[in-house]
């Protein structure tokens, strides 16, 4: 990351940190427009966005007071993929709605945005260890996880059999889940 | 650790695959086998995290970190941080809605109007102390009137009826009466309310003097009606003295609205 860069995320975390609006209007400014765009891509609407991007503003200032987190990617990214991570959150809550499938009761406000940090972090946990993957095994379980067929994935990758492939998936997903194992995060996430 | 054959049985528990009975099997196998049962959540999460279209929703969360982030929820910090965000949202979008864009052609026509509108705002906003009166004159605040055990022939109830049915010729009659037998503050700024629409600002005056010299908790009611009637007077030094005596005492009738107005008043 260019110096420049960290300058910007010091300064967009310490304006969340401490409620700072002159520098909350900057990181409105800044990645608002895409997220507005994003949401409406995606059979959304303006109040969705508006929702989605003070919720996850709300979530950053949490996790910054609280937590230590790791900018991999510039500080508009992140803040991004936590955005797009939340609409893809509503979108499936509403499925889940509709299709009955048995889920803790709706509690309130505050319960949401605990509920949506630890599914963030969980998120970032698994992916995370999902790219620390080799090359092939990331795009063999890419394929997977977005449920292309094993015929499909026979063909792409030329393997000889079908059984091939399973053994491929197989060994990937299971290199995948010593991963998370390992990783301390896992156990401060979920209660197992 | 496990072998593909139970990963195959995990995929066919989850997508709905499995005939009834190995799914019965394999739900027993979970709640006996806590090394299988933590298996199975990840390979869960990992289907619904990997997948684009999908969310994994965290039902089993670690309760030390529900309640280390409840705890700071609940907190003034996050609230006000929360508050600072809302703030910010707000600015944003209005900010963004006003900006509407127009064809060129449009401006000079545009400037002309916006020149006009500016000339008539400008004699709106011609600020009066009679404009005052209108603003800050409130009826409806009055106090509904008890009804009392010496109040033989209803006539509170009938002077508060005349007085919302504004008339007030009436209802200064029937309060001026009932006020030679008995002392009752809420009649008395009944009654001084009702001279002044009728134009009596002599005795609407007088009837606020006579609650100031009471010593009942309405007393600094006088000085607030008091400095309406002056308002309407169109005498800004009286209606500035009477604010500044009601001014002296926090705890006196309308002590906000009346610093409002006097830093209203002062500027004319």
């Amino acid at each position: 990351m260019t110096n420049m860069g960290n300058e910007n995320t010091n300064y967009f975390c310490n304006s969340l940190i401490n409620g700072d609006n002159i520098g909350i209007n900057k990181i409105y400014q800044l990645v608002y427009p895409k997220v507005l765009k994003f949401v409406l891509k995606n059979s959304g609407q303006r109040e969705d966005a508006e929702d989605v991007f003070q919720r996850a503003l709300i979530q950053l200032s949490a996790r910054l007071k609280l937590k230590r987190i790791e900018f991999h990617s510039s500080f508009e990214a992140y803040l991004f993929t936590i955005c797009m991570n939340l609409w893809r959150r509503d979108l499936n809550l509403k499925k889940r709605r509709v299709t009955n499938i048995p889920n803790q009761e709706h509690f309130d406000e505050q319960s949401d945005s605990i509920q949506e940090i630890l599914e963030q972090e969980k998120w970032e946990l698994y992916t995370e260890m999902f790219n620390k993957l080799s090359d092939n095994c990331k795009e063999v379980l890419g394929f997977y996880y977005n449920k292309v067929s094993y015929a499909d994935i026979v063909e792409k990758f030329s393997y000889t059999t079908e059984s091939v492939a399973r053994q491929r998936v197989f060994k990937c997903r299971k290199k995948l889940s010593e991963l998370v194992k390992k990783d301390r995060r896992f156990k401060q996430i979920k209660a197992i | 650790m496990f072998d593909d054959n139970t990963y195959s049985l995990i995929d066919g528990y989850l997508n709905g695959t499995l005939s009834n009975s190995n799914k019965l099997d394999f739900e027993k196998r979970l709640k006996e086998d806590s090394e299988l049962y933590e298996e199975f959540i990840i390979q869960k999460d990992l289907f619904h995290s990997l997948d684009d279209n999908s969310w994994a929703f965290e039902e089993q969360p670690n309760l030390d970190e529900v309640n280390t982030l409840k705890t700071y929820f609940e907190s003034d910090d996050a609230k006000s941080i929360a508050a600072a965000i809302a703030k910010s949202n707000t600015d944003y979008q209005s900010s963004k809605k006003t900006v509407f864009k127009l064809p060129r052609f449009v401006y000079p026509i545009a400037a002309s109007i916006a020149l006009i509108l500016g000339y008539f705002l400008l004699f709106e906003k011609n600020t009066t102390t009679d404009s005052l009166y209108a603003e800050y004159k409130n009826w409806d605040d009055l106090p509904s009137l008890t009804v009392r055990a010496d109040d033989n022939d209803n006539s509170l109830t009938k002077g508060q009826t005349a007085f919302k049915n504004k008339e007030y010729k009436e209802a200064s009659a029937i309060f001026n009466n009932y006020l030679k037998n008995n002392t009752n503050p809420q009649a008395t700024t009944y009654l001084g309310v009702s001279y002044i629409e009728l134009e009596e600002y002599e005795l609407a005056i007088k009837t606020f003097n006579s609650l100031l010299e009471g010593q009942s908790l309405d007393r600094s009611k006088g000085y607030w009606y008091k400095s309406l009637v002056y308002l309407k007077l169109g005498d800004k030094a009286k209606a500035l003295e009477t604010l500044n005596l009601l001014l002296e005492k926090e705890s006196n009738y309308k002590y906000q609205l009346a610093k409002a107005l006097k830093a209203k008043l002062v500027k004319l």
